[in-house]
């Protein structure tokens, strides 16, 4: 009896954990009602969103990819048009094509707070990640590296040019506001249970092993170029979610938001918590965000009479990214998921103790290796 | 209208071959970088920005020392981000190191944002002898385009004469070939990176120059959209080989023109998106790109591997 | 076993070419590998051996060649179609996945042959008993030694249901017992899956205890077939390949 309940506990371990974790936060930080740490915790929240998108692409498969806010941005846009209220559309996107017109000016998805207009924006992101998915699959290392940007650029450039379906370069107006930090939270943690059930589901494990030595998966069958464009597809999802719930949280949003300074964070955070696990995406979100809110807060209040500069926080946060490639690769967690309470062990301690510790010049390539970024490019044998 | 429409088509390849020649010198350096250490430097861009802060605050010093001053700025900041980021991750592969060139670029950009009040905006004032246009029998240009056709020229001349006739030029192509094997025969790996640095910083350094005399705003992100098109650059001619690298900057100068030129007004925004576009499209089908580099490489590596197969156990 | 030409149960290569920018790394070498054969594949260094199993599990790319796995030509099939019809194939340098524990290791072998997740790790648990891996089933395959991780590596492509197994020096670095047991080892598989078995080898002494056939190769290009008697007494074989020194280890002695 007992022996049966520790294994399903084991099973939903993870995820459970994490769930706790954002639940607390949440509800510290509606009790706190200050107005600048719900924002930050939102931030918080759906920046989470978009590494666990991440995670399940890069981190599972160890391509690294920097267009997945492109995502993002479709889930926003798409998601923002068919909600905005048809008297307001009418003005704002007067000289839409027609084609689009005919759908979109219609649409007013509101239904379940909303609900359907988040599902509808993911929904159009999963398009495009299915698209795009097509190419980047076939890429390895630096090649995957540019074709990701290209994605990114490239969609960042078609918002701010298409004006008369993006607004260009002016911000959204009229979005209905119907993302709470409570409902963030429910998706995020639908995401989480998504994220991880993938990481041990067969694909997931296929691509982790793929990760590690693309011959040795082949040689077990696994269709490398298949599991990893099933991977970006799901990631294009949980972005295009995160944009959605971005678009309906902060009302007036424009495609500044979308491009390399929320790339550059969310890649931060994944990997100074360890690509290699979801534990690792949210404790390096929550890492981060402490470190970047505690100088954020420096630059507005100063300490000793001194005020820091404004830029200080992204610095910092840049210097983490930094720092953790060069002493410490695999991340916080090593790769590794939140262990089950009965495995805390002095064991488990004084390993990622080692591997603290442990010099960097040898333990760096091996480290690399765990995070399957060694290979990428260098070792990859031809033909799929 | 014949001598006309003739000036016109003879006005394009002008312009083309100014901003091709930009990209060219951009891209070269990057392949440069990428072929002796498998890095693709996304800093790159903090190089050209951290010239352009120097060109602003040294431009009272008179051109000679402004430019003197922002090559030695310039190479001085790529052999440091060598030194101080780069060289702990020697071993680490392309992938890694592109995600922490983009650190360092994020870095540098916010080290700027904060020591130089981006509140003020700045510009490097321009020199209207340099970029006024005058009219050579129906073609406009000015003596900034001049200036960087010689350069470019000068500077390739100079970078062929380098890796061909100098001991250090035959290090630096052994490395991009194979670096591992050019140390096993005796090339010294850090002299190698550190000049390959140097000489990054020195092409950076003169793009930074010629970009910013025509361009002149300072801003802290004033590298990014260079270094951005640099990688298109690279990519389409192939960023393994130099000559390749060099030549794809110069048909992307060629391309950008004849889209401004050929798209419907309503799209002609666009272009820089149908780049980008493409530049996926090449890395997957285009056999003459990066891929082939790599592929040849990989060759190279089996061919070892089958000669060695079997080794002593 | 199944004799005779007729049948259809057989791995086939036919003209296997690989050419490396002018280097003829293997150079017209055609291969049959009868199911529940085991062959021995021996050549000097650098003779070709690796690449020609490269070639046959199509993890490089061949100049000219056919591929016929069981009458059915699979010669444009990629690498991991193969594995799944039953080509499977081990690695000179092990290859396990080093931050996947053992278990998972050989659970992905069981998947790639179509099980589906439940029976996969039922499967994986027999191997990793029969092999007596269970101690070490939740380590890291990276924190194994040398020894156990090859049969790792051997039980992960076992665990993929194998018609035809292709062992790339699964002795390379294992000490005298353990290259011993390594050969009964080969046995018992083949006489439990009934597969055929193509093992590259340098130890003779495993090659002679178990093949059945040997094919010798030499700068790419095929040099001898037979029996290991007929091989040890071929007096090209002798010279080309095993020299004074192999032929004491023919007739049973021990070699460096």
């Amino acid at each position: 009896m007992i022996k049966s309940f520790e294994r399903y506990a084991r099973i939903v371990w993870t995820p459970f954990f994490l769930s706790i974790l954002l639940v607390i936060t949440w509800v510290v930080v509606e009790l706190n009602g200050d107005i600048f740490y719900q924002n930050e915790a939102e931030k918080l929240f759906l920046r989470l969103m978009i590494v666990i998108g991440l995670q399940i692409f890069s981190g599972n498969s160890g391509v690294l990819s920097f267009g997945q806010v492109a995502f993002m941005a479709v889930g926003a846009y798409m998601s923002a048009l068919l909600t905005i209220p048809l008297e307001i559309k009418k003005f704002t996107f007067l000289s839409m094509p027609e084609v689009m017109k005919s759908w979109v000016f219609p649409a007013h998805l509101n239904e379940w707070n909303g609900t359907t207009g988040t599902l509808a924006g993911a929904g159009f992101a999963i398009l495009f990640a299915a698209v795009f998915g097509i190419p980047i699959v076939r890429l390895i290392g630096v090649a995957a590296g540019i074709g990701t940007i290209a994605i990114l650029v490239a969609m960042n450039v078609f918002i701010q040019q298409t004006s008369s379906i993006t607004r260009g370069t002016s911000t959204q107006i009229g979005v209905p506001q119907t993302t709470t930090l409570g409902s963030t939270v429910i998706w995020l943690v639908i995401a989480i249970v998504i994220a991880y059930a993938f990481r041990q589901s067969r694909l997931g494990l296929r691509l982790r092993a793929s990760r590690e030595n693309e011959r040795a998966a082949k040689s077990v069958g696994v269709n490398i170029a298949k599991e990893r464009y099933l991977a970006f597809v799901l990631s294009g999802f949980i972005c295009g979610l995160g944009g959605a719930l971005y678009a309906h949280y902060f009302i007036s949003f424009s495609y500044l938001d979308f491009y390399f300074d929320l790339t550059f964070i969310t890649i931060a955070m994944l990997v100074v918590g360890g690509m290699g696990s979801v534990s690792g995406g949210v404790i390096g979100a929550y890492f981060l965000t402490f470190i970047y809110v505690a100088f954020q807060r420096l630059e507005v209040n100063g300490l000793f009479d001194g005020k820091a500069p404004s830029g200080t926080a992204d610095l910092v946060l840049a210097l983490a990214l930094l720092l953790t490639l060069i002493y410490r690769p695999k991340g916080i967690t090593g790769g590794k998921e939140i262990p089950f309470p009965t495995d805390w062990s002095f064991r488990w301690v004084g390993r990622l103790l080692r591997g603290e510790i442990r010099p960097k010049a040898h333990s760096l390539s091996e480290g690399l290796k765990v995070l399957g970024l060694d290979r990428l490019s260098s070792k990859d044998k031809g033909q799929r | 209208m014949i001598v006309g429409s003739a000036s016109v088509v003879i006005q394009y390849i002008l312009d083309s071959i100014a901003n091709g020649s930009l990209y060219a010198l951009m891209a070269l350096s990057l392949s440069l970088l990428f072929g002796v250490m498998g890095l693709m430097n996304f800093a790159y861009g903090e190089l050209i920005m951290s010239g352009a802060f120097t060109m602003y605050y040294t431009h009272s010093w008179g051109p000679v020392g402004m430019i003197a001053m922002t090559v030695i700025v310039v190479v001085v900041m790529s052999l440091l981000m060598e030194l101080l980021a780069f060289r702990p991750l020697r071993k680490a592969g392309p992938s890694t190191l592109l995600i922490t060139s983009f650190a360092l670029s994020i870095a540098l950009q916010k080290l700027a944002y904060m020591t130089t009040n981006p509140g003020i905006p700045k510009t490097v004032r321009p020199y209207p002898w340099l970029t006024q246009q005058f009219e050579v029998s129906g073609v406009l240009m000015s003596r900034l385009e001049v200036i960087i056709w010689v350069m470019t020229i000068v500077l390739l001349v100079g970078m062929t004469l380098l890796l061909k006739r100098t001991a250090l030029g035959i290090q630096l192509r052994a490395s991009t070939e194979d670096f591992r094997m050019s140390q096993l025969v005796g090339v010294k790996a850090n002299r190698v990176i550190s000049s390959a640095f140097a000489i990054t910083g020195l092409l950076a350094s003169v793009v930074t120059v010629l970009f910013m005399l025509g361009h002149g705003d300072v801003r802290p992100n004033v590298g990014q959209g260079p270094v951005l098109v640099a990688f298109v650059g690279g990519v389409i001619g192939g960023l393994g080989s130099l000559p390749g690298a060099a030549l794809g900057g110069f048909v992307l100068g060629l391309v950008l023109n004849i889209l401004q030129a050929t798209l419907p007004r309503s799209l002609q925004g666009h272009t820089t998106m149908f780049a980008f576009l493409g530049v996926i499209a090449i890395l997957v089908l285009q056999p003459g790109g990066m891929i082939v580099s790599i592929r040849k490489l990989r060759r190279k590596r089996d061919q070892a591997a089958a000669l060695s197969e079997g080794a002593p156990s | 076993m199944t004799v005779g030409g007729t049948s259809t149960k057989k791995l086939v290569a036919e003209q296997i070419r690989v050419h490396f920018e002018g280097v003829k790394a293997v150079d017209g070498i055609d291969l049959e590998l009868e199911h529940g054969q085991i062959m021995g594949l021996i050549g000097p260094n650098g003779a070709g051996k690796t690449t020609f199993m490269n070639a046959v599990s199509h993890f490089v790319g061949r100049t000219t060649g056919r591929i016929i796995l069981d009458g059915v030509d699979v010669t444009k099939l990629a690498p991991h179609q193969l594995a799944a019809r039953g080509l499977v194939r081990t690695f000179q340098d092990v290859a396990t996945f080093p931050e996947l524990t053992v278990f998972e290791n050989v659970e992905l072998g069981a998947l790639g042959s179509g099980l589906n997740r439940r029976k996969a790790r039922q499967r994986a648990w027999e191997l990793i008993e029969s092999l007596d891996l269970s101690h070490l089933a939740a380590l890291p395959s990276s924190a194994l030694p040398h020894g156990d991780e090859r049969r790792v590596g051997i039980a992960r492509a076992v665990a993929v249901n194998p018609k035809y197994l292709l062992l790339d020096e699964p002795a390379a670095g294992l000490d005298d017992d353990e290259s011993l047991q390594l050969a009964d080892t080969i046995a018992k598989i083949r006489d439990e899956i009934g597969c055929g078995v193509l093992l590259v080898e340098h130890d003779m002494r495993i090659i002679f205890k178990v093949c059945e056939r040997i094919q010798v190769i030499d700068f790419g290009k095929p040099l001898a077939v037979g029996t290991p008697d007929e091989i040890r007494n071929n007096s090209s074989v002798i010279e080309a390949y095993l020299g004074v020194k192999g032929a004491e280890t023919a007739k049973g002695h021990h070699s460096a």
